[in-house]
C-alpha cells in the first residue's frame, strides 16, 4: 500500500516532466527529454555555482584557518536551507494542504497516517534534493582543500547533519506552505492586494539585495574574522559548523534539535491532517451587500465589470501593469535627482566640449534630445503595461455571457480600451510630467511629451486588443495560462523594447534634416494613425470575430 | 415568437444542423430532444445569436437575427448548458450587471431578485462571490438572471441539470408563468418525463435533422415519449 502511494506521490512530483496538465495529455518523448535535459542543466548549474562559491570561500580564508572553518559550513547550511525553501515551499503547499486528490485518497481504505507519511516523504525529498545540490559540493570542496581539518567524527556528523538539515527544511517549508494556504483561503477580498504587495515587496527586496551584493561580497572576502564574529552570534550556524568539524557536543545537540523539530511536525500533522485535508479549502466566503442605488449606463456597467475582473486576480495586475510600478518610481527619482541629472548633463557637455564643441552647444543639443528619450522611456514602460492584451482571452468560456447580451460587440471592445486608458493614463501622464520637470524640459517640449504619452497609452490599448483578437486563447483551464502564455502580451513587450531602437536608428539617418521636436510630432502622428487603423479593424472584423469566438 | 427557417450549420465537413425549421408561438413551452451531439446546442446557440449559421433564418418576435441581432437579444434570454458566470462577481453584482445591460429599473430588479432568489432559497447567498457557489446555485443564479428582465422568449440548454427537485418544480412553474403571460420557452432536455409532462410541443432531432415535431399528442400518440424517442432513435 505504502509503495503504491509512494509511487503516486513521486510521479506527481515529477509529473511536469512527463505530463502536460494544460493540454491534459502526456508530454511527447522529445519534449520530455528536453525538460529532463533542462532540469539536469539546472542541477548542474546549481552544483557548479555551489562548488565555485565553496572554492572561493575556502581559498578566501575560511578553510585555510581553523578559526573560521565553522563559518564555511555555517554559510553552506544557510545557503542550502534558503535554496531548499525557495525550491520546495510550493511542493509543500500543493502536496500537504492543497492536494486535489486529498478527498479521493481519504475515501480509500488507507489509514491517514500512511497518507501523511507518503505526502511528507515527497515534500522531504524535494527539500533534500535542493539541499544536497548545495551541501554536497561544499563538503567535497572542504575534503579536498582542507583535509587536515576533516576528522572521522567530523565526516560522521557532516553526513548525519545532512539528514538533520533536511528535517529543518521540512519543518520550515511545512510551516510556510501552511501560511500560504491560510493566505490563499482566509484573506478574502484582500487576497489580491496582499499577493500584489508580496510580489512587489519581493521585487524591491531583490533589487536592494542586488544593489548591496557587491559590498557584501567584498566584506565577505576582505575580513573573514569580522564576518565570522558577526555570523557566530547566529547559534545554529555556529553549532552546525562546529559539528562538521567534529565537535561531538554541538553535533549531538544539533541533530537532536533537528530530530525534535521533525517529531514535532509529524505529531502536529498527524493530529490535524485529516481535518486539514478534508476542509473544502475555500475559507470564509467573500460577501458584499453593496447595491447600486441607481441604474447605470451600459458603458458604465461594462467598465465596472472590467474593473472587478482586473482587481480580482493578482496575476492579471502583475502581468499587465508592471510598468505602472516603474512609472512613479522613475518620476519621483527624476524630481529628487534633478540636481544630479543637471550635473551629469553638464559633465557630458564639458567632456564633449573638449572635443571641439562649446559646453553650451552640447547642453543645448542634449536638451533637444531629452524629449525623445522621454518618449522612448514612455514607449518602453507602456509596452510592459497593456491591460487589453490578454483581456479577450481572459473572457474564457464565459464569453458567451457577453455574446448573448443585447449590446454591440464594438461597445464591449471599446469598454476594454477605455478601462486600459483609465488605469494607464493617470500613472503615465503624472509620471511624464514629473520626468519632464526632473529633466528640466521647456514648457513646449513638456506639453508635447505629455500629449504623446497619452497617444502611446491609447495606441497600446488598441494595439493590445487587436493582437488579442487576432490571437485569442479562450480554452484555458486557469486564467494564468491566458496571462502568462499570451502571445499579445509578449508582442506588446517586444514592441515596447524594439520600437525605441527602431525609432532611434531611423532618427540617426534623418537627424540632419528634422529637429527632434518635429520628429516627435511625426512619431505621434504615426502612432495616432496606426491607432485609428487598428480601431477601425477592431470595430469591424474584430467585433465580428469576438461575437462568434468560442 | 421564435421562427427557425431552414437552418443549416456545419463544422467543417460535419453537418451539425440540416435544414431545420421550427415555429414556436407565444404561450408555448417547446421541448427539444435528441441524443448527445444531435445538434440541439448548435440550434440553441444559433437562436441566441452566439453562433453563425450557414443557411436559413431565425426570427425572434418578427425580428431577424441576421439583420438585427441586438434587437432579437433584447427580447430574449439564453441559459447555456453549463452556467458560465463571472467568478469575480458576487451573485448580486452579477444580477445588477445583467439588469443594467437590459435597462431594468432599480425597483423592478429589487422586486424580481427578491421574488426569485427567495423562491430558490439563495437570497442569503447572493452577497457571496460566485466562485464559492455550487453548480446548482450557479444554475439558479443563471435562471434568475434570465428572468430578471422579463424576456418574451427564454431559451435554455438542459436547464434542469444540477437543480434539486424543489428548484426543478419551481422552474417548471416559472416557465408556465412566462407562457401564461404571452411569452414562450424553448429548451433542450434529456429528461423525457419532464418534457412529456411540461411541454406543449416537442421536436426530436437526430444527426442534425428534425425527425418529428408537433404537439405532444401528435408526437407520441398513445405511447410514452420515451418509447417514441427510442423507436425513432433505432430507426434509420
Amino acid at each position: 500500500m505504502i509503495k503504491a502511494l509512494l509511487k503516486k506521490q513521486l510521479s506527481e512530483l515529477f509529473a511536469m516532466l512527463f505530463y502536460d496538465r494544460k493540454r491534459n495529455r502526456r508530454v511527447a518523448g522529445g519534449k520530455a527529454a528536453l525538460y529532463i535535459g533542462l532540469y539536469i542543466l539546472l542541477f548542474v548549474m546549481v552544483i557548479g555555482y555551489s562548488g565555485m562559491m565553496a572554492v572561493a570561500l575556502g581559498f578566501g580564508g575560511y578553510l585555510t584557518s581553523p578559526d573560521y572553518a565553522w563559518a564555511y559550513y555555517g554559510m553552506a547550511a544557510v545557503v542550502a536551507i534558503t535554496l531548499a525553501i525557495v525550491g520546495s515551499v510550493f511542493v509543500s503547499y500543493n502536496a500537504l494542504y492543497k492536494g486535489k486528490d486529498n478527498e479521493f485518497l481519504l475515501s480509500l481504505p488507507v489509514p491517514p497516517s500512511k497518507l501523511l507519511f507518503t505526502k511528507l516523504l515527497s515534500v522531504w525529498l524535494s527539500g533534500f534534493m535542493w539541499e544536497t545540490l548545495v551541501l554536497l559540493p561544499f563538503y567535497v570542496v572542504s575534503w579536498i582543500i582542507a583535509p587536515t581539518l576533516i576528522t572521522p567524527l567530523g565526516i560522521i556528523f557532516q553526513i548525519l547533519l545532512w539528514l538533520g538539515i533536511s528535517f529543518v527544511i521540512l519543518f520550515m517549508i511545512a510551516i510556510l506552505g501552511w501560511v500560504i494556504a491560510k493566505i490563499a483561503t482566509h484573506l478574502g477580498r484582500f487576497k489580491t492586494l496582499v499577493v500584489v504587495l508580496l510580489f512587489l515587496g519581493g521585487f524591491v527586496g531583490y533589487m536592494v539585495l542586488v544593489s548591496q551584493l557587491e559590498n557584501g561580497i567584498t566584506t565577505l572576502f576582505e575580513d573573514p574574522a569580522a564576518v565570522a564574529q558577526g555570523f557566530g552570534s547566529f547559534v545554529p550556524a555556529f553549532a552546525f559548523g562546529k559539528a562538521c568539524l567534529g565537535d561531538a557536543l554541538y553535533g549531538s545537540i544539533f541533530f537532536l534539535v533537528c530530530a525534535g523539530l521533525f517529531a514535532l511536525l509529524y505529531w502536529v500533522l498527524s493530529i490535524t491532517f485529516t481535518k486539514m485535508i478534508s476542509s473544502n479549502g475555500k475559507g470564509k466566503a467573500i460577501t458584499s451587500n453593496k447595491r447600486e442605488d441607481k441604474q447605470r449606463s451600459v458603458n458604465h456597467t461594462l467598465i465596472s465589470r472590467e474593473f472587478r475582473h482586473f482587481f480580482s486576480n493578482p496575476m492579471y495586475i502583475l502581468n499587465t501593469s508592471l510598468g505602472y510600478v516603474f512609472f512613479p518610481i522613475i518620476g519621483v527619482l527624476a524630481i529628487f535627482n534633478r540636481g544630479t541629472i543637471q550635473g551629469a548633463i553638464a559633465n557630458i557637455a564639458a567632456q564633449a566640449a573638449t572635443e571641439g564643441t562649446t559646453p553650451e552647444a552640447v547642453t543645448a543639443l542634449i536638451g533637444l534630445m531629452l524629449p525623445v528619450l522621454v518618449f522612448f522611456a514612455v514607449m518602453l514602460l507602456c509596452g510592459m503595461s497593456v491591460i487589453t492584451a490578454p483581456s479577450v482571452s481572459l473572457e474564457g468560456k464565459k464569453i458567451v455571457v457577453l455574446q448573448s447580451l443585447p449590446i454591440s460587440m464594438k461597445q464591449i471592445l471599446w469598454s476594454k480600451i477605455e478601462f486600459h486608458c483609465i488605469i494607464a493614463l493617470p500613472f503615465t501622464l503624472i509620471s511624464t510630467v514629473l520626468i519632464s520637470i526632473g529633466l528640466s524640459l521647456d514648457v513646449l517640449n513638456a506639453i508635447l511629451v505629455t500629449i504623446l504619452a497619452a497617444v502611446i497609452v491609447f495606441f497600446y490599448g488598441v494595439f493590445g486588443l487587436a493582437c488579442n483578437l487576432k490571437w485569442p486563447m479562450i480554452d484555458w483551464k486557469n486564467e494564468n495560462m491566458a496571462l502568462k502564455q499570451s502571445m499579445p502580451v509578449l508582442i506588446c513587450l517586444l514592441v515596447g523594447f524594439v520600437s525605441p531602437i527602431v525609432f532611434t536608428v531611423i532618427y540617426f539617418f534623418i537627424a540632419a534634416f528634422i529637429p527632434p521636436f518635429i520628429y516627435l510630432i511625426i512619431l505621434g502622428a504615426l502612432l495616432g494613425l496606426l491607432s485609428w487603423l487598428l480601431l477601425r479593424w477592431i470595430n469591424t472584423k474584430g467585433a465580428e470575430k469576438f461575437q462568434y469566438l468560442n | 415568437m421564435l421562427k427557425i427557417e431552414n437552418l443549416s450549420k456545419s463544422y467543417g465537413e460535419k453537418k451539425a444542423v440540416i435544414d431545420l425549421s421550427i415555429h414556436i408561438a407565444p404561450g408555448e413551452i417547446y421541448g427539444f430532444i435528441g441524443h448527445n451531439g444531435a445538434g440541439k446546442t448548435t440550434t440553441l446557440k444559433a437562436c441566441a445569436g452566439i453562433l453563425q449559421f450557414d443557411k436559413g433564418e431565425i426570427f425572434v418576435d418578427g425580428v431577424s437575427m441576421k439583420k438585427d441581432p441586438i434587437g432579437c437579444k433584447k427580447k430574449m434570454a439564453y441559459i447555456p448548458d453549463n452556467p458560465e458566470l463571472y467568478d469575480f462577481m458576487t451573485g448580486l453584482q452579477y444580477l445588477d450587471f445583467i439588469a443594467d445591460i437590459y435597462g431594468v429599473t432599480i425597483e423592478e430588479r429589487k422586486e424580481r431578485i427578491h421574488k426569485y432568489a427567495s423562491a430558490f432559497e439563495i437570497e442569503k447567498d447572493l452577497p457571496a462571490l460566485i466562485s464559492s457557489y455550487s453548480h446548482g446555485m450557479k444554475q439558479k443564479l443563471a435562471i434568475i438572471s434570465a428572468w430578471i428582465h422579463s424576456p418574451k422568449l427564454i431559451m435554455m440548454d438542459e436547464p434542469f441539470v444540477g437543480l434539486d427537485p424543489k428548484a426543478a418544480k419551481l422552474l417548471k412553474d416559472m416557465m408556465r408563468e412566462v407562457c401564461d403571460n404571452g411569452g414562450a420557452i424553448f429548451f433542450s432536455t434529456h429528461v423525457l418525463d419532464v418534457a412529456e409532462k411540461l411541454c406543449d410541443k416537442v421536436a426530436i432531432i437526430k444527426k442534425g435533422e428534425l425527425i418529428r415535431s408537433g404537439t405532444m399528442e401528435q408526437v407520441k400518440g398513445d405511447e410514452s415519449l420515451e418509447d417514441v424517442f427510442l423507436e425513432l432513435e433505432a430507426d434509420k
